[in-house]
């Protein structure tokens, strides 16, 4: 894989049909539906998750929820152009937008790839003009912020009308939110900017369009991009795009870099999902359990200027507090580190690891902080 | 239950490598190596041969034996200690009597990389362990011009420090390259090694900043004592053809678990390595200097690597 790959696709985008099944992803909730439940699109499952389309539930899991459709209920739109301000932002969080709240200086519109290989932003930005443009000026009457920028890949031919263009150095990971940010506003993690990205400005605007919470995601997968239905099952979207999956491949939902690994061909695609990869098994060196040989490939990378040869190795032997010592905050989870350690060690995971310890050694002192 | 149909592989991510293993790296730098090597069996013939083959086989046994004995799994197939064991062969002069080569390169393995846990844990460049221990035990077999009595080549570097800068009026720049001249027997094949350590730059296997700086202050210091007196210290570029400073600045100095591992310290370590040769070779007793600069080098590097910046987002 290419890091430093600049892909144009143009070109009207493929739509999957809306499947007779989905399977909605949970993150671990406990859902208010019963099976046998007749339930329209736009209901609220819990934890941000929302019915894709209506029907009858089917199967009730803490990851999942299965839906079959059926057209006896319909869904209940909201009338959102007659609100404003406080009352509008309310209702399309309620509907899962995650809109910051107050005015800003700066809107970024960050409409650089998220990972390498992945065009659906690009593709979302030709083809869905509209619903963006619509997306973009609710977040504008939301945020008020005095300069909206539209950050870009270098050399991409997208503009959008009101958008001051700023062109981003092509190659992963400067397309990041916080790396954006910086090269827009020359200040890191400034306070008085935004930046939404082109999948989100798209959800809000078919959140406005319609009146209900998003159900379509734009997915690359093998070279073409297609409008999915969330909850589709990751195996009918491989079929769509002529894929074919072996015993020990991995599935990855998003892309590459900053993806997750699907753990059956059922998985529902979600609303964030921008990207389907599979990685053949044996493609790359497996992943092991070495010691660091302390060559420094992972800090010459990081973007976030931190160390995580050492942060890992902390993780390693449980001494979390040193983790955070060394600036394990910082962290973007970019995934740089582990793309290019030559002894393999499973950075991004040791860095997570510590990361969930100290938030719980936070939430619930003195009970885990490891030996640091 | 029944199992899914395709069983996948689920991990964090990153999903994807760049491919670079520890073994391809070695495999490099094996491969930059090699010009050198055959340069020395072209010049000092089958001793060298002998030398060098002695001296990788005994690091490889070393190696294994010691994973047997603290009890873990080997790993020497990741050629690290065949790597070591050249590197110390490198540095011997071609007549090393065969008990040296085995002993200085067993303590290499054991002392410079095994003793600390492995790859990776050494604080010190593991061929220039075995080639202190050898060179301060048995000085004289250690000694290039005693142990290379029967050679036509010259040492240039005892020249210059028991004669003088005009007694190496006579070796040329071209001989020095070629390595016709003495010294550890791969090391002072300067042109091979210059060759060998482009490739590893430009394949992005060592740190750059390591041999520039280094390089940069073997030139420095040496300009100016030789623009100080001419007369009585030797041109820059002599200096650098000389000895194994290329070697050094390529290979030694830049050893994964002792060098440091951002760019600026990177950059002063190898300065300070640089330095600290033209020091030795000026005022020290030994002729080279480079095996004990880098050596001192080394022990900077946990305090240069405190230079950091600070992390995103916290200025």
């Amino acid at each position: 894989m290419k890091l430093f790959e600049s892909i144009v696709r143009e070109g009207p985008l493929t739509v999957i049909p809306e499947p007779e099944n989905v399977r909605v992803p949970l993150s671990c909730h406990r859902p208010e539906i019963k099976c046998g439940q007749r339930i329209a699109r736009g209901i609220h499952i819990g934890g941000g998750h929302y019915v894709p389309i209506s029907g009858t539930v089917t199967e009730v899991h803490p990851t999942y929820v299965c839906i079959r459709a059926d057209e006896t209920s319909q869904p209940t739109p909201k009338e959102l152009n007659r609100l404003s301000g406080e009352a509008l932002q309310t209702a399309l969080n309620e509907m899962g937008a995650n809109i910051p709240l107050g005015s800003v200086q700066t809107l970024i519109v960050n409409g650089v790839e998220p990972d390498p290989g992945v065009t659906a932003f690009s593709h979302m930005l030709n083809e869905f003009s509209q619903i963006i443009q619509l997306g973009i000026s609710t977040a504008q009457s939301l945020l008020a912020p005095s300069r909206t920028v539209l950050a870009l890949e270098n050399g991409a031919p997208q503009t959008i009308e009101g958008c001051e263009s700023v062109f981003i150095e092509s190659g992963y990971p400067n397309g990041l939110d916080p790396l954006v940010a910086k090269a827009v506003t020359g200040k890191e993690n400034p306070d008085d900017a935004v930046v939404l990205s082109v999948g989100q400005l798209f959800e809000i605007g078919i959140i406005m369009d319609a009146g209900l919470p998003c159900d379509k995601t734009v997915v690359t997968c093998n070279d073409t991009d297609f409008v999915v239905t969330v909850g589709t099952s990751v195996g009918e979207v491989l079929k769509a795009a002529n894929q074919t999956v072996n015993d020990g491949d991995a599935v990855v939902l998003g892309g590459l870099m900053r993806g997750q690994a699907a753990h059956s061909l059922l998985q529902g695609v979600s609303k964030d999902t921008y990207g389907l990869f599979i990685v053949p098994k044996g493609q790359y060196p497996p992943v092991e359990d070495s010691p660091c040989i302390g060559c420094g490939e992972c800090i010459s990378v990081c973007p976030a200027r931190i160390d995580p040869a050492t942060i890992s190795g902390y993780a390693e032997f449980r001494m979390y507090e040193k983790c955070r010592m060394h600036g394990i905050d910082a962290c973007m989870e970019c995934g740089m580190c582990g793309f290019f350690c030559i002894s393999r060690r499973p950075l991004l995971q040791y860095i997570r690891l510590a990361k969930q310890h100290l938030t719980q050694a936070d939430v619930c002192d003195p009970i885990d902080k490891g030996e640091g | 239950m029944k199992p899914l149909i395709p069983t996948l592989t689920v991990s964090p991510p990153p999903f994807a490598h760049c491919g670079k293993t520890v073994k391809k790296r070695m495999r490099a730098i094996l491969l930059a190596m090699l010009p050198a090597a055959a340069l020395a069996v072209y010049h000092f013939g089958m001793d060298a041969l002998r030398v060098m083959t002695l001296a990788t086989a005994t690091a490889v046994i070393a190696e294994f034996i010691s994973d047997i004995v603290m009890g873990r799994t080997s790993q020497v197939d990741d050629m690290h200690a065949f790597t070591v064991g050249l590197g110390f062969a490198f540095l011997l002069p071609a007549s090393a009597p065969w008990w040296l080569v085995v002993f200085g390169s067993t303590t290499s393995i054991v002392l410079g990389k095994m003793m600390f846990g492995g790859l990776g844990g050494s604080p010190l460049c593991a061929p220039l362990v075995g080639w202190a221990v050898c060179s301060l035990s048995w000085a004289s077999h250690m000694d290039i011009d005693a142990a290379m009595l029967t050679s036509e080549l010259n040492y240039p570097l005892s020249q210059l420090k028991h004669f003088g800068a005009q007694s190496i009026a006579g070796f040329s720049l071209n001989d020095l390259l070629v390595g016709r001249q003495l010294g550890g027997l791969g090391a002072i094949q300067t042109g091979a090694l210059f060759i060998g350590g482009i490739f590893l730059t430009m394949r992005k296997h060592i740190k750059v900043a390591i041999p520039v700086g280094m390089l940069a202050g073997v030139l420095i210091t040496a300009g100016i004592f030789h623009a100080a007196d001419p007369q009585k210290y030797a041109p820059a570029m002599f200096h650098l053809l000389t000895g194994s400073i290329i070697f050094g600045a390529f290979f030694l100095a830049t050893d994964s678990s002792s060098s440091p591992m951002r760019k600026i310290p990177a950059l002063l370590y190898g300065l300070l390595a640089g330095v600290l040769v033209i020091i030795i070779r000026v005022y020290g007793v030994y002729p080279d200097g480079v095996p004990y600069a880098i050596l001192l080098a080394n022990l900077t590097s946990p305090l240069l690597d405190r230079i950091k910046p600070k992390p995103f987002g916290r200025n």
